[in-house]
């Protein structure tokens, strides 16, 4: 499989961090890690990203302040929740704010296909 | 109002419009303080332009004069078209102003007032008239209404004709749309379809607070008056084979329930250039969804395809999804029910928002609603619902005369002049609506604002209501029964009665005064109370514009 685009993930839980990076090395050419959301916007800030994968539920800055930040920032980067559906206050908030998609934890099924998809309509955006 | 108002004339009588000009720019613009300008429309055999749609849809035109008189070949497509305007918000306050040449065109023409008009006039020498009266009705205060010699305190019991419309007909039910409330569980309904049925009392099924069809403000499903297996045979009783028949033998004149089209969206103009599927579809515009009508509108109308334009809530770009929030929760109330949304100026995928609501049907695009895309997605859901099974609901024709009904109730007759008469009614009835009478003489007549508070009597309401569709020699014996009931009170209205006033009444009458009343006692006003988008219309109650 061809490797493309740049993945940022954000997510408190170091080890689901390395997980979802073990998931998507083979399809993604280059991914970023950042443990809070702070630290991944200034990722953002310094990179070229083609898909943010981002938790719900942070201490500090939830995923909802991280979209709205950078959404305030006029990024239109496709923003994959991977979340656990229990709140669904926060996903409501969260879309409307422009969700590419909501993916449930912990399972890793569709994360390679939708996160394709999310640099591929990050890349035609580009054109 | 800083922009510009319109008052249509669509007819080709250059008198009429001389007339029509004079007014706006003489009386209308001192009144107003406010340039009315006026338009006039042609429409050559068999072909309607865009104008009329095009102004009202920018929300520009107050009144619109359609002369029937012309003999407008293409009056059906207008009459869509009309129903198209009624169905957005932003034309629907326009006021249709129907012009007739003669008593007879009144008659054929009837069905007017089940597509939209609210007023009408038989085209005489009082054009005065028929501009104040319908300039007061479109802008209320501004232009006063004229007096005329009021007959008081009349106290009567007098039967009149409530406009309806016969909007569905199956084998099993029929609805019926109208502006009035049922004081019991059912109506005296006067139709035209089969002779069984001309004036008969029906149950009322089920009470919608929405309509197929803007003119009105209710809709009920009515019940056959079939009887069971065990039911003793009676004069009220209809064969369930009587409809079955009547519906096989004239299926090719009705029409199939159109589909709904719901588009909630801020920019009506869009619609401009769809107008010519109204055969197919049905469509309808509202800048918002209102939480107290949705449910009723979507278990009535269940459109197939439902637009909603997405509105920023902040300046970080977050959109509004409340109201796609309230429109999933309603749509899942109703088992069966299951349409296509299509969210515009989305900034989620449609996938994300299918899981956040466990709604599969929906799609979602970034971009605005386009005509480009709005009509691929009406062909493609045209292809969709070609393969769908006949349901057996049929329509009627917006020029079939079948499909205008009344609903006959008795209201308490206060006071009548040549002009307008007033009255008591123990329901609700919004301003606007229209009455047919047929006593004293035939007339129409529609309910306006008074400009008082409405308080609503112990037993009911009282309204006024202007008089029109009245011919020259009609309005002569009204003047004539009015002027002999203000000397001389009667104690029923009959046919009988009437004819006995006419016949004695002297040829001299009294003029137009109302000095010749002012020791009658001053009855209890009707009571107005509201106000409504458009143009100022500060009363207060309900209202159908």
């Amino acid at each position: 499989m061809k490797k493309r685009g740049s993945v940022l993930i954000i997510d408190d839980q170091i080890n689901l961090l390395e997980t979802l990076k073990l998931t998507l090395d083979d399809s993604v050419e280059k991914i970023y890690l950042s443990q809070s959301g702070k630290d991944g916007l200034k990722v953002i800030e310094n990179n070229k990203i083609d898909c943010i994968i981002c938790d719900v539920f942070m201490p500090e800055m939830n995923g909802v302040e991280v979209i709205k930040t950078i959404r305030h920032n006029n990024l239109n980067i496709p923003f994959i929740f991977y979340t656990g559906f229990g709140s669904k206050e926060l996903m409501f908030e969260a879309a409307q704010y422009g969700a590419f998609d909501f993916l449930e934890k912990p399972s890793l099924d569709k994360l390679v296909d939708v996160v394709g998809q999310a640099i591929r309509y990050s890349e035609s955006k580009k054109i | 109002m800083s922009h510009n108002l319109l008052v249509l004339y669509l007819g080709q009588d250059t008198e009429f419009l001389k007339d029509l000009d004079l007014f706006c720019n003489e009386t209308a613009v001192t009144k107003l303080e406010q340039h009315l300008l006026v338009k006039n429309v042609c429409y050559p055999k068999g072909y309607i332009d865009g104008t009329v749609t095009q102004e009202s849809l920018k929300g520009n035109v107050v009144i619109a004069f359609v002369d029937f008189s012309d003999e407008l070949s293409t009056h059906k497509a207008l009459l869509d078209e009309i129903q198209f305007l009624k169905r957005q918000k932003s034309s629907r306050s326009i006021l249709w102003v129907a012009l007739w040449g003669s008593e007879d065109q009144k008659r054929e023409f009837s069905y007017l007032f089940s597509n939209g008009f609210i007023l009408s006039y038989i085209k005489g020498t009082e054009n005065h008239l028929l501009f104040f009266d319908s300039f007061h009705l479109a802008f209320e205060k501004e232009i006063d209404s004229l007096d005329y010699a009021r007959a008081r305190n009349i106290n009567l019991k007098l039967k009149v004709g409530f406009i309806a419309s016969l909007s569905l007909i199956s084998k099993n039910f029929f609805t019926i749309e109208t502006d009035i409330e049922p004081s019991g569980d059912q109506f005296l309904l006067r139709m035209g379809i089969i002779d069984k049925l001309k004036e008969k009392s029906f149950k009322i099924k089920t009470h919608y607070f929405s309509n197929y069809q803007f003119p009105f403000t209710e809709c009920y499903s009515m019940i056959y008056p079939y009887p069971g297996p065990w039911d003793e045979i009676t004069i009220d009783s209809l064969q369930k084979e009587t409809v079955e028949t009547w519906i096989d033998n004239n299926q090719s004149k009705l029409k199939l329930l159109p589909k709904f089209i719901k588009v909630y969206t801020s920019n009506s103009l869009l619609l401009e250039d769809i107008a010519d599927l109204n055969d197919t579809f049905v469509f309808e515009s509202e800048d918002k969804m209102y939480q107290d009508t949705i449910d009723s509108e979507l278990e009535l109308k269940r459109p197939g395809l439902i637009f909603i334009e997405l509105t920023k809530s902040d300046k970080n770009g977050a959109v509004d999804l409340e109201q796609a929030e309230l429109l999933i929760k309603t749509i899942r109330k109703k088992p069966t029910y299951e349409p296509v949304l299509i969210f515009s100026q989305c900034p989620s995928q449609a996938v994300a928002l299918g899981k956040l609501f466990q709604y599969k049907n929906l799609l979602a695009m970034e971009e605005a609603l386009s005509l480009k895309s709005l009509k691929l997605f009406l062909e493609t859901y045209k292809e969709k619902i070609k393969k769908e099974e006949l349901t057996g609901e049929y329509c009627f024709s917006n020029i079939d005369s079948r499909r205008s009904i009344e609903i006959i109730d008795a209201i308490d007759l206060k006071s009548l002049t040549e002009h307008d008469v007033t009255f008591f009614y123990p329901t609700q009835i919004p301003m606007y609506s229209v009455l047919h009478f047929e006593l004293p003489v035939d007339f129409y007549a529609t309910i306006i604002p008074v400009y008082q508070e409405i308080t609503k009597h112990q037993r009911g309401f009282y309204y006024k209501a202007i008089i029109h569709g009245i011919s020259e020699d009609a309005k002569k014996d009204l003047r004539k029964f009015v002027n002999q009931i203000i000397y001389k009170p009667i104690e029923s209205i009959t046919k009988e009665v009437v004819e006995s006033i006419l016949e004695h009444a002297p040829e001299k009458i009294i003029p137009k005064v109302e000095e010749a009343v002012t020791k009658e006692a001053d009855e209890e006003e009707p009571e107005v109370s509201q106000e409504v988008g458009g143009v100022k219309r500060r009363f207060k109650g309900k209202s159908k514009l």
